[in-house]
């Protein structure tokens, strides 16, 4: 099966009264963009919940998508690729009572982003930012790719209310005025919400993620997360603390922590962060907690020409903008010496094309050896990378 | 598959018929005590409360529970993703953690043993029931 078409098979009779239970949920919110969605989700859930709201949330997750109802996780473990619907699980949660539902669109292709909002009929839709990747699907650049968000909208019936919050300047300067451009046509469809991130924490990766999500509460419900420490809503024996700004930088700071694992290798794991906009400024964050030197290595899959494309203009940069911190460069996968030929002399000098697997344990003991933290970067999901990781991941300190 | 409110309730009549078994494997007390109170008012069996990873290992050959609802600390030599490693390799039951934490490397990790689903800490009866219908529906989905 096509892993962009919806799963649909004897159980197809479920589809409609499926729309319908799900349309009959009182809010009804989608997560979308480039980067960080499954957190904006996970956030908003919390969110939600510690005001007594009974939240049904999916995310698409790392390895497994996820349903949470209520703080009841539930992994769906799917033989095929299904990417929106599961007739086994979802529709037995929407058997029990639900106030909002919050779901990630994943941004693959611009039909897979409509397809979910034609199901869902969103009143709401947080964006927390948009970057360049899936190029093969989504558009050559950036001003392509948010017109295919933009997309998402047209033929909605009710008004929209989007939520934007991109802390990159150079990107918001972009993309802003297109989402702008299509309220002020169509102001029947979409008003956006421009939601802005204190300067302050701006160096933080991913600080979109919490701010749109307390912006989000803060204007449909009239409370300032940040001043909720405890709450027992009325009329329920739930309570609960909900998620502020304190625990959330609390939490981001320990996600981007360096690593070390039980053999002494320094490193960290940003082959999940596939845009180059979102790698520089997780790696700017990193060189700024140490003074060690780096080494990176990155593995380029075939099927992902747009992004290799992109990240050999990320490493030709790198060393006018990093300079002498970057010490190694491993490069493995599809097309590695075209990317390497195509790097400035510099970081052709100390970049090794045609890396393969066999290499990693060399890879490991010259980091080790040299005292550098080892980065990876640009695909998280192929076998180099999963051979890697396991080997940096085992019995991690 | 969609039920309505009175529906629900006769599920629930059904179930004292037939009760679901589900063995608690907790080291605090009064957690484990809300979990058979749970257990109980939505018409589940609670076939026995384990502290430790071993004693759970024991019940479970000999009672065969339905289901075993995991916290992710343990008393003993055993935390609760060692015990779910050993279901899944010797008694391939579901099983459900039952946790405090909600950082996602925690989730990650136990999501790697392959649970039905994890209820974060604090909850309330009606979670228990969401985890359970959802294993319940699933495994008649296999039935047919």
């Amino acid at each position: 099966m096509n892993e962009f078409v919806p799963l649909l098979d004897d159980r197809v009779h479920d589809v409609k009264k499926f729309r319908e239970k799900i349309g009959q949920i009182p809010l009804r919110i989608i997560v979308e963009g480039t980067r960080g969605k499954s957190s904006t989700v996970r956030i908003l859930e919390e969110m939600m919940r510690g005001l007594g709201k009974k939240t049904f949330a999916k995310v698409t997750g790392e390895e497994t998508p996820l349903l949470i109802y209520n703080g009841v996780v539930i992994p769906l473990y799917r033989k095929n690729q299904s990417v929106f619907l599961d007739y086994e699980t979802i529709p037995t949660i929407l058997n029990f009572d639900i106030d909002a539902v919050v779901i990630e669109n994943q941004a693959i292709t611009p039909y897979t982003m409509r397809y979910l909002h034609q199901i869902l009929k969103p009143q709401h839709v947080i964006i927390p930012n948009i970057r360049v990747d899936h190029t093969e699907t989504l558009g050559y650049d950036l001003e392509e790719i948010v017109h295919n968000f933009v997309n998402n909208y047209r033929t909605t019936k009710a008004k929209i209310n989007v939520y934007y919050g991109e802390p990159l300047e150079e990107i918001r300067q972009v993309v802003l005025p297109i989402l702008k451009e299509f309220a002020e046509r169509y102001p029947e469809k979409i008003k956006i919400h421009s939601v802005k991130i204190p300067k302050r924490l701006e160096y933080i990766p991913g600080i979109e993620n919490y701010f749109i999500d307390s912006y989000f509460v803060e204007s449909n419900f009239g409370i300032k997360i940040d001043e909720v420490e405890y709450i027992r809503p009325a009329g329920s024996k739930n309570f609960g603390n909900t998620i502020n700004e304190a625990e959330y930088i609390r939490r981001a700071e320990n996600n981007l922590k360096i690593n070390m694992n039980s053999q002494g290798v320094r490193y960290m794991n940003l082959a999940k962060v596939n845009d180059p906009s979102s790698f520089m400024h997780v790696l700017n964050y990193v060189l700024s907690r140490t003074e060690d030197p780096v080494a990176l290595v990155g593995y380029f899959r075939s099927d992902r020409v747009g992004r290799t494309k992109l990240f050999e203009n990320v490493l030709s940069d790198l060393e006018k903008k990093i300079g002498p911190r970057i010490k190694q460069v491993w490069l493995a996968g599809y097309h590695s010496l075209h990317v390497h030929n195509h790097l400035s002399p510099g970081m052709q000098a100390i970049a090794h094309p045609m890396t393969e697997i066999n290499n990693i344990d060399s890879i490991l003991s010259y980091v080790k050896e040299h005292n550098l933290i080892l980065v990876t970067m640009v695909n998280r999901v192929n076998p180099f990378m999963d051979e890697l990781i396991k080997q940096l991941e085992e019995s991690e300190r | 598959m969609y039920l309505k409110k009175n529906e629900l309730k006769k599920e629930e009549d059904k179930n004292l018929k037939n009760p679901f078994r589900i063995l608690v494997v907790e080291d605090d007390p009064q957690i484990s005590n809300l979990l058979a109170l749970f257990i109980k008012k939505y018409g589940y069996e609670l076939c026995g409360v384990a502290e430790s990873g071993e004693d759970a290992i024991r019940l479970i050959e000999t009672t065969s529970p339905d289901v075993v609802f995991i916290d992710y600390l343990l008393k003993g030599s055993m935390n609760g993703i060692d015990l779910a490693q050993w279901i899944n390799k010797e008694f391939p039951i579901p099983f459900i953690y039952i946790t405090a934490y909600s950082d996602d490397q925690i989730i990650e990790r136990v999501i790697h043993t392959c649970p039905s689903a994890l209820i974060l800490k604090p909850f309330k009866g009606e979670e228990i029931r969401v985890a359970v219908e959802i294993i319940i529906n699933r495994l008649s989905y296999k039935k047919q």
